[in-house]
């Protein structure tokens, strides 16, 4: 099962997001659905959800950590299972040793297959880069990454990064223009390590596998563009404060994620491929010779046996995988 | 009876933290309540006059807590504040009717975050152990309905769970139920909440034996294991929790940067919109902002950037544009043997 956590410093939009994503993605959004392991589950996010298009409240705030089992379908067609992970912006802010969360988002991140962060657009605008940095946390989580994804002893693992922008539509329009180029531009910034870690494996000089690490970014609104107003500008550790003024219409909302899970699915084939292509090499060695086919048929035939078996694991997962990133990648903005 | 005090809730600085908490308590013990309490998304709802109330027990301890709205918020979100009374659970076999008076005068024992001088420079801490002598308080009498109710609810209570309204009725039976020497001490209840949040407790090994919804009209007693009705106590009227209405949000913001409400007859842009012509158009529509032509060429890759690659497509062209280096290292040479020959043959300079 494809592991994906949900982090991002507090107030940037984690529980928003999540509400709107498994909202959308509960009707089915470009053929895309959900199911969660069991109707109450979808109800704990929809009744939130509903109270913040009828009673334009906003979701209270992430307590916690929060886990639940889904599968994405396109079509009615199963494509993988997956869990989701959802935490309390603080978890990052704290040592591990002062709370349970801290400690929990550590091992969650060493575990995932990715990872989806989610970030104020309206912060990385307004605010200077520094407070940007540390109000979306954005030195925490490279080091978390850094920590248990990049640092040598786990970098050949890798990870997908999706990066969510949450409040595009709050942001000033010079950061809008172009399809949000200076949004984009200001976001590699405050997110430089972890964009010059990327980089750098992109490098040609780089001794690790570049490919490891696909990663991309999104600006996105839970709110759909005019449908929500600034009524306090927020100052220090104040964020804006932000007052639904019409129906909410998310826009972009699932494409990180889809992103997430297309390209694990890609990178799980990537595997399955060096797999297939080692055994490939090793049938070649064995049947070299006659004397190798008499005393080690059996091995032989176990070795073609296993290409066989993963020859077919790929074939299933190629259209999955396809329709997945076909749909997502396009939409995704490079984190580099 | 000896008891520590618990508080946890959020400040500008540090997200929602255990900030006052017992000796012995744990991370793993404050994380259970964090996630139990994550399920509750009207906490702008509860007052400190109202709050949801809390008893229940965790690993060594039992929590009497109540939880409501404060006056602060975070990002437009109203901030939580659950705190009380955490008890040696050695200690609860006979506090029902200390509970009760407890809740009665909750607003006075239960207000730990006034002990504190300011929340927002506040560390965590570990509480002082404190004595609890006695509550003078006048309990209610119970009516001839609660009786009635109370009278049905001993009868089943060990396989039925009490359901209350989240009302003065539904608080005053909490109270009756507390003060019933026929009913099992500790009576253990979540009152003011939803049903995510009793499941979840239930996930976590805690089962109460009274729960207030806010939903709930009626008091009724339902089977604990399949939740299945087995009496509605009609003698009380029919009456759900009906939020106070929150300050309405003033007509003139205070800091308004600009008004993103659009009129109807405005056409929305989408946020990205990968439509050449729509393009070509955002660029032309923002030259004048272009600061340099470098910038103006970054725009433009920016705009046509390719599609974003796959980990397998990304190996592909990585190794295909590395084959492509090493030919050309391999070639060069051969290239410039052949350019020498060439000119030592023809004899040219």
């Amino acid at each position: 099962m494809l592991k994906v956590t949900l982090f991002g410093g507090t107030g940037q939009g984690k529980t928003t997001y999540t509400l709107a994503l498994l909202y959308q993605m509960a009707q089915g959004i470009d053929g895309f659905r959900i199911e969660s392991a069991d109707t109450d589950t979808a109800t704990k996010y929809l009744n939130p959800w509903r109270d913040f298009v009828i009673a334009r409240q906003w979701p209270a705030p992430t307590t916690g950590r929060r886990e639940d089992n889904f599968k994405l379908y396109f079509q009615d067609q199963f494509i993988t299972d997956f869990s989701w992970v959802d935490y309390q912006g603080g978890a990052l802010n704290i040592p591990t040793d002062e709370s349970d969360e801290a400690a929990q988002l550590h091992a969650d991140v060493q575990e995932s297959n990715a990872v989806i962060i989610v970030a104020d657009a309206h912060v990385i605008a307004t605010r200077p880069l520094i407070e940007a940095e540390m109000l979306t946390s954005s030195t925490y989580i490279f080091n978390i990454l850094n920590r248990y994804k990049f640092s040598t002893a786990t970098a050949n693992e890798g990870i997908t990064i999706a990066l969510v922008l949450t409040k595009a539509d709050a942001v000033p329009d010079e950061f809008k223009e172009n399809e949000y180029y200076k949004l984009v531009q200001k976001t590699r910034e405050v997110f430089r390590g972890v964009v010059e870690f990327i980089s750098d494996r992109r490098a040609k000089t780089s001794s690790l596998r570049p490919w490891l690490y696909p990663s991309a970014m999104l600006p996105v609104s839970i709110v759909g563009e005019g449908n929500a107003r600034i009524t306090e500008i927020g100052q220090g550790y104040d964020l804006a404060t932000m007052e639904l003024v019409g129906a909410p219409a998310p826009e972009n909302i699932h494409y990180p994620f889809l992103f997430a899970v297309g390209n694990e699915l890609d990178r799980a084939a990537l595997t399955l491929e060096q797999e297939e292509g080692e055994l490939t090499e090793r049938y070649k060695r064995l049947n070299q010779n006659v004397l190798n086919k008499i005393l080690r048929g059996r091995t032989i035939k176990q070795v073609q046996e296993e290409q066989l078996q993963l020859a077919e694991k790929l074939q299933e997962l190629e259209p999955k995988i396809r329709t997945v990133t076909s749909t997502a990648n396009k939409k995704m903005k490079p984190l580099i | 009876m000896l008891y520590e005090h618990f508080l946890f809730t959020r400040n500008k600085r540090r997200d929602f933290t255990a900030f006052v908490r017992p000796e012995k308590m744990s991370n793993r013990d404050v994380s259970t309540i964090a996630s139990m309490i994550g399920y509750i998304n009207h906490v702008g709802a509860l007052t400190s006059d109202h709050p949801a109330l809390y008893f229940f027990p965790l690993n060594h301890a039992a929590y009497l807590l109540r939880h409501y709205g404060s006056h602060r918020s975070h990002a437009g979100r109203t901030i939580g504040v659950l705190e009380g009374f955490v008890i040696e659970y050695e200690q609860v076999r006979n506090l029902s009717r200390l509970v009760a008076s407890v809740i009665t005068q909750q607003d006075q024992y239960l207000n730990i975050i006034h002990t504190l001088d300011d929340i927002e420079t506040q560390d965590m801490v570990k509480s002082e152990v404190y004595q609890f002598d006695s509550v003078s308080t006048a309990l209610p009498q119970p009516s001839k309905q609660d009786r009635e109710t109370l009278n049905t609810f001993v009868e089943h209570e060990e396989k039925a769970r009490l359901h209350l309204p989240f009302t003065e009725i539904g608080t005053n039976l909490l109270i009756q139920a507390l003060l019933d020497p026929r009913l099992s001490s500790p009576l253990w209840f979540a009152y003011g909440v939803n049903s995510d949040v009793v499941k979840h407790m239930g996930n976590m090994g805690i089962d109460v034996n009274m729960v207030g919804y806010l939903s709930a009209e009626q008091p009724e007693l339902r089977q604990r294991d399949n939740n299945q009705l087995l009496t509605t106590f009609h003698g009380y009227p029919a009456i759900a929790f009906q939020a106070a209405p929150q300050s309405a949000p003033s007509p003139q913001p205070i800091t308004q940067l600009r008004d993103h409400r659009t009129s109807s007859t405005e056409k929305k842009q989408p946020l990205v919109n990968h439509d050449i012509a729509q393009r070509a158009k955002n660029i032309s529509q923002s030259r004048p902002s272009v600061s340099s032509p470098e910038e103006a060429k970054d725009i433009e890759k920016h705009l046509f950037a390719e599609e974003v690659l796959t980990p397998r497509q990304m190996r592909k062209k990585y190794l295909e544009e590395a084959a492509k280096t090493a030919k050309q290292e391999q070639d060069e040479p051969t290239h410039h043997w052949l350019q020498n020959l060439i000119r030592w043959l023809f004899g040219s300079s």
